[in-house]
């Protein structure tokens, strides 16, 4: 069992449009959407919020998660 | 033949006959399959039972739009093609992919009628396991059948933090392929539950935040 995996969100280019609304929505702005596809340069800035995901059209952008209890109260 | 000291490590043979485990070791065949790698596919002539040894393997079905269900995932012990094998129409019924990388132990169809008619203690633990399966299949048709999709969800995601069937790096594809519905589906049933505030995101980690609302919602939609 992998308990800290931080995966890193991915952007399938075959199914990406070009479309930017990722990049249009991005709260970080981690992902550049000046050049003709979009890309996440530095992966850091990136919170998993997972609105990318939740928008693209193509479902081109798959940001991983890991599914655990809230432990914090 | 495959070396001796892999057998009484597989949960699936550890406890069965010395004399068993020999006959096995003689007629077992060791492959190993990279991650990704396809093991087989659905309406291939099925020539032989799979036992995994180490790594995990996705079943699945494809429909013709090219939407994946998965019927399980095996993990060291599991054996898989035993209905084809044994049945009138001997084609594969369903997909298989290595997962991880993975070592599965395979055992044609002459040698495994030969091991259930000399064998008691390996008849018995295939029957076991085949009793297993139909529980889970019972269990997923009822699911698929009677159950909304977000009730679903929410028994999936209970069910992972629970830490039944753990895996990182869930996306929303997978989660769909597991659940018998597509990623837009799960990606609104996961917005209205973090709108209900019943799961929040946080670096990486989806977090359950209210297990009595969803255990509620898993039960009765």
């Amino acid at each position: 069992m992998k308990q800290n995996l931080q995966a890193i969100p991915t952007i399938d280019l075959q199914k990406c449009t070009g479309c930017m609304i990722c990049a249009a929505v991005c709260p970080q702005h981690a992902i550049d959407g000046k050049d003709t596809w979009p890309t996440i340069p530095d992966v850091k800035l990136c919170t998993f919020c997972g609105k990318c995901e939740d928008l693209c059209p193509s479902g081109a952008i798959q940001v991983p998660f890991v599914i655990r209890w809230n432990l914090t109260h | 033949m495959i070396p001796a000291n892999l057998l009484p490590a597989n949960p699936f043979f550890s406890t069965m006959q010395p004399d068993t485990q020999a006959e096995l070791n003689a007629c077992l065949v060791l492959r190993r399959f990279t991650a990704g790698e396809i093991i087989q596919l659905e309406g291939d002539p099925c020539q032989w039972l799979g036992f995994v040894h180490s790594g995990v393997a996705r079943v699945f079905k494809t429909s013709t739009a090219g939407r994946e269900q998965v019927l399980t995932l095996l993990h060291a012990g599991s054996n898989f093609n035993l209905v084809p094998i044994m049945g009138a129409d001997e084609s594969n019924r369903a997909s298989v992919r290595a997962e991880s990388d993975l070592q599965v132990l395979m055992l044609e169809k002459g040698a495994l009628v030969t091991m259930i008619q000399n064998h008691a203690d390996f008849a018995i633990a295939l029957l076991q396991d085949t009793a297993q399966r139909l529980d889970h299949l019972a269990l997923m048709v009822s699911e698929l059948s009677l159950k909304s999709v977000r009730s679903r969800l929410a028994r999936f995601l209970i069910d992972q933090a629970d830490g039944q069937a753990v895996q990182a790096g869930w996306t929303q594809d997978e989660i769909a392929a597991h659940l018998g519905t597509v990623r837009d589906v799960v990606g609104r049933i996961l917005r209205a539950f973090m709108d209900e505030g019943l799961i929040a995101r946080r670096e990486g980690q989806l977090l359950l935040m209210d297990k009595n609302v969803l255990e509620d919602i898993a039960e009765n939609g």
